[in-house]
């Protein structure tokens, strides 16, 4: 892990009614690190990902992003933060460049860091029609290209594969290899184990709230004993 | 600053492509409605010999203020906390709660500009002057006190659903009240010309002015300090448990135990009570007004009692005709829902595709949707005119028999025309309504003229139908 932590988690616990969805969980995400966050459908990684970005207040425990403490100064703390989430809403009837311009102008970064994200999501095709037209993947492409405007220092990707093509996919990685090269950090949330063993550095298996398996891929499928099966039958072997 | 006009251009620009979209039902349906008013309840206003007392307006304006405000608070919460909605961004972006809440009560505003419509209109029916600074004043404070109030009632609402605070909540009720009651205080200003006197009225527009700034100050308080914990319940309000379980046994019986359309008819049943579009709160709005107006023109002594020569000639006395004719206003109001739900439910239609579904049964589950949306105005109706004392108690039998002929004749055609142009919902509605009015206005008139509609025009319709809605399960065009 780098020294510089930019993503602090400390003790985080949130509870709805009488589900426990996280349970006291702390990490920490270096810069220059890909973390990693897996675990079955239920196991609280979305909730704990809404209390990274701010979405969400714990019931108790910390968020720190670069410094800044979520719950005392959210607006420092969200301008450090590139957010995709899993499920997406946008104005149906604004173009997709005029979304990513909207994106840009809140997060005072200039129109030109929006066209340079669509360019590379290869959204110039279609940024001038509306996003009510666009497909699954247009729409998760738009997402990350908004999640990237304002280079920020963390980034924080709910499920970014799902709906891109391979060539996109292969892309993605390559970029998040390249910002992480440059000291960003990212928290990724997917159920592509092929994705997360090439391209995390560290991974937290989440199961019932808590993480209850962390380390590097590597580390991981010593920890299962399991050196040679696919990393879904590793990952299956922790969280159970 | 800039945040909030970034934000507030986007919505404009949206706002802008969305009427232009719906240009037809602004450009002509807005008149028809206002035209139809005008001839309609208008003439019957400015005719009627009765006319409500200074604290009848009042109280009336306050009940529809309330009504106002209640019934904008899953709205308004919508607005506040961006529950599914695109605003969701301005949360995970360093945009401050302030400038959301601004945006919010800036959408709150635009939305209750409406009612301040509604309003002129109503001066205007009732004969007073509709351009002058007093009354934009006074509508501006209305627009003002209404949209904060429903923006804090909101704020409150889901605090308590939260935390279920009893000072808390006896609070935010009382800020309801006051919003309920400043804002139909001055909805009767707006509304009924010449009712206040200058003092009167200098210490209205006083009091809203007061009002619009506390509501939107606490509005700015409870938002500031309530928002970080009670966003994310207010999220999590839509994922509980719905009911629904009587949905499924009305569908069943509606439909004679056939499965493959008693299920489709349970899912449009839960669309519309579960509000699949604003068109439910429209159409189950004006049933409502008409069978109001039914009331107040039956209990008002506006028509004529009048004595029949015959028993068989009740059925053309005035106030017989009244509760026909609400009827079938009712009934056709209630039905006309169906092309909107079509239009809704066509980019779905893969699912229907995909189960093998024919035409004919996709016709007769929204067949059989009109005529259970529509039960329930033409069975109001009826007990309307019979509180009321509208007939002989010797005639209400025939009068239900009627009023059963006419709700099923005008759940016909409207259910007959459900798949006739799906991709033009806005027209769909204009051509359902005509003919259903026709259809049954004649029939309310002449009850045989409806047995010679039914027998000689249903059946072709039934088959237009049937045909219609096997091209629209077949064809993806325009979808």
């Amino acid at each position: 892990m780098s020294a510089e932590s930019l993503l602090v988690v400390e003790s985080v616990s949130k509870r709805y009614g009488e589900t426990l969805a996280v349970d006291g969980v702390s990490l920490r995400v270096g810069a220059g690190e890909v973390y990693a966050l897996v675990g079955a459908n239920g196991a609280g990684k979305s909730t704990l990902i809404r209390m990274m970005t701010g979405l969400a207040e714990p019931d108790s425990g910390d968020v720190t992003v670069c410094g800044e403490e979520m719950r005392r100064r959210p607006l420092a703390a969200k301008r450090r933060v590139g957010y995709l989430p899993e499920e997406l809403y946008f104005y149906q009837r604004l173009t997709g460049r005029e979304y990513l311009r909207l994106v840009a102008g809140l997060k005072g970064a200039d129109d030109a860091r929006a066209a340079e994200e669509a360019e590379f999501f290869e959204l110039k095709a279609v940024e001038g029609k509306w996003v009510g037209g666009y497909s699954l993947g247009m729409r998760k492409k738009l997402g990350l290209a908004a999640a990237f405007i304002g280079a920020p220092r963390v980034l924080v990707l709910d499920e970014p594969l799902n709906g891109l093509d391979v060539e996109m996919m292969r892309k993605l990685r390559l970029r998040v290899e390249r910002e992480r090269d440059a000291g960003a950090a990212f928290v990724v949330s997917s159920h592509v184990m092929s994705f997360v063993e090439r391209a995390a550095d560290r991974a937290g298996v989440m199961s019932g709230g808590r993480i209850v398996a962390e380390g590097t891929p590597a580390e991981l499928r010593r920890l299962a004993g399991m050196p040679d099966e696919p990393f879904e039958d590793v990952f299956f072997h922790l969280a159970k | 600053m800039k945040q909030l006009r970034l934000i507030a251009g986007a919505r404009l620009v949206e706002g802008g492509r969305w009427a232009r979209e719906n240009l037809y039902a602004l450009l002509v349906l807005g008149p028809l409605v206002l035209g139809m008013t005008y001839f309609g309840v208008g003439r019957m206003v400015r005719e009627a010999e009765w006319s409500p007392t200074e604290w009848q307006t009042l109280f009336a304006c306050v009940a529809a203020a309330a009504c106002l405000a209640a019934l904008s608070l899953s709205r308004a919460s919508v607005e506040v906390y961006h529950v599914r909605s695109p605003e969701w961004v301005l949360d995970a972006l360093p945009v401050s709660a302030g400038a959301q809440l601004s945006a919010a009560l800036m959408l709150r505003a635009s939305r209750t500009l409406a009612v301040g419509a509604v309003a002129l209109v109503l001066r205007w029916l009732a004969g007073g002057e509709v351009v002058s600074a007093r009354l934009f004043a006074s509508l501006g404070l209305l627009v003002a006190v209404l949209a904060s109030g429903e923006v804090l009632s909101a704020l409150g609402w889901v605090r308590w659903s939260h935390r279920r605070g009893g000072a808390q909540g006896a609070a935010s009720l009382a800020g309801f009240a006051l919003c309920a009651t400043v804002a139909g205080a001055l909805l009767a200003d707006v509304s009924r010309p010449g009712g206040l006197n200058a003092v009167g009225r200098a210490a209205l527009v006083a009091g809203g002015v007061l009002t619009a700034a506390l509501l939107v100050a606490l509005a700015f308080a409870a938002h500031a300090r309530w928002r970080a914990s009670d966003a994310e319940f207010a999220k999590r309000l839509g994922a509980r448990e719905r009911w629904g379980g009587g949905v499924e046994r009305l569908a069943e019986r509606a439909c004679g135990g056939r499965r493959e359309l008693s299920s489709q008819l349970a899912r449009d049943l839960r669309l519309t009570l579960r509000g699949f579009s604003s068109a439910v709160y429209a159409a189950a709005g004006v049933a409502v007004l008409v069978i109001l107006l039914l009331v107040a023109l039956l209990a008002g002594g506006v028509l004529p009692g009048g004595e029949s020569e015959s028993w068989t000639s009740t059925t053309w006395l005035p106030r017989v005709l009244a509760v026909k004719f609400a009827c079938v206003l009712a009934a056709a109001a209630s039905a006309a829902l169906l092309p909107v739900l079509v239009a809704h439910q066509r980019p779905h239609f893969w699912l229907e595709r995909s189960a093998g579904l024919k035409g004919e049964d996709a016709w007769r589950a929204k067949l059989y949707l009109a005529r259970v949306l529509a039960a329930p105005a033409a069975s109001a109706a009826w007990v309307a005119g019979a509180a009321c004392g509208a007939v002989p108690a010797s005639y209400a039998p025939a009068l239900l028999a009627e009023c059963v002929g006419l709700w099923w004749l005008v759940s016909t055609v409207a259910g007959g025309l459900a798949f006739e142009m799906p991709d033009q919902p806005g027209l769909a509605l204009v051509v359902t309504l005509c003919a259903a009015l026709a259809a049954g206005g004649l029939a309310a008139v002449v009850w045989p003229i409806g047995l010679a509609i039914y027998g000689m025009g249903v059946q072709p319709l039934c088959l237009r139908g049937v045909e219609r809605a096997q091209f629209y399960l077949t064809s993806t065009e325009g979808v």
